[in-house]
């Protein structure tokens, strides 16, 4: 399977994601967040969106003959999130992702994947975005 | 974990931010991220498949780094501003085992926000984690 430089555009849909407590509590615990002074989270942490917003499309395009990614030469290298309001604890996210720009140098692929989060009204309140970088075999 | 004294008015001074926080990120964390994230890459899970990969351990996830320098902040904050904004750089993977040093402190101040640069090393010379930052925006609207 080699990767296919054609990929740019293709989108991946994700279910959507409700931000409930229970899956939050799992996800504090194992960054080792500490609730504020009321003993419980205001809001879910920025962070969560590596749960609610990238992984319900990022093992879709890791699986996606059509792309072709070496993911046991993949590397992460860059991340961001941004949000266009705090986000609420029983808000349900829709994922949506799509690969944005690929190039290729020095021997390496560096692909630029988005995602956008949108809330029930369809408005985008979250966005990430992922840099992957992959190594090309020899 | 001690809690986190928290911000107690917005916007933050320059220079200031939450306490250091160190975490040691063993074998269950990476398991326990790995559960709670649904990222069961089995370079962070399966020692013999990382050593293959050319690593001499497991890593731990990049974004549990990057979680795990991100909570401080927000444990420090919360309760006047919320995120707006994160980025990154991963420039060296943790591998298990490893301790997390995490700081933060204020570099720019704006109308109704604050942006803060953090440091995750391994070691006095080893970085984790570059060209952080995080955006705090206040939670009362000016």
């Amino acid at each position: 399977m080699s990767f296919n430089p054609d990929c740019v555009g293709t989108r991946y849909q994700g279910t959507p994601q409700l931000l409930d407590r229970d899956r939050h509590g799992a996800y504090a615990e194992a960054v080792g967040a500490s609730p504020g002074s009321e003993g419980e989270f205001i809001r879910p942490l920025a962070c969560f969106a590596a749960v609610y917003l990238l992984w319900p499309v990022v093992p879709q395009l890791f699986q996606d003959p059509e792309v072709g990614l070496d993911v046991e030469h993949l590397l992460h290298g860059e991340q961001e999130f941004s949000f266009e309001r705090p986000l609420a604890f029983d808000e349900t996210i829709e994922p949506q992702g799509l690969i944005a720009q690929v190039d290729r140098r020095r021997g390496m692929i560096f692909l630029d994947f988005r995602c956008e989060g949108r809330d029930a009204s369809q408005a985008v309140v979250a966005r990430a975005r992922s840099l992957f970088v992959v190594k090309e075999p020899k | 974990m001690s809690r986190n004294p928290g911000l107690d008015h917005f916007p933050p001074l320059l220079g200031e931010g939450p306490p250091e926080r160190r975490r040691k990120v063993n074998q269950a964390v990476i398991a326990a991220y790995a559960e709670a994230s649904g990222d069961h890459n089995p370079i962070h899970l399966d020692r013999d498949y990382a050593q293959r990969a050319g690593l001499p351990d497991t890593i731990a996830h990049g974004l549990l780094t990057l979680g795990t320098a991100c909570a401080g902040v927000e444990g420090w904050a919360s309760e006047r501003a919320w995120v707006a904004r994160i980025s990154c750089r991963f420039s060296r993977p943790v591998r298990s085992g490893e301790e997390l040093t995490c700081t933060a402190q204020v570099t720019e101040v704006g109308e109704g926000a604050a942006v803060l640069e953090l440091a995750a090393l391994t070691s006095p010379e080893e970085r984790a984690l570059t060209k952080t930052k995080v955006e705090l925006r206040t939670l009362v609207e000016s």
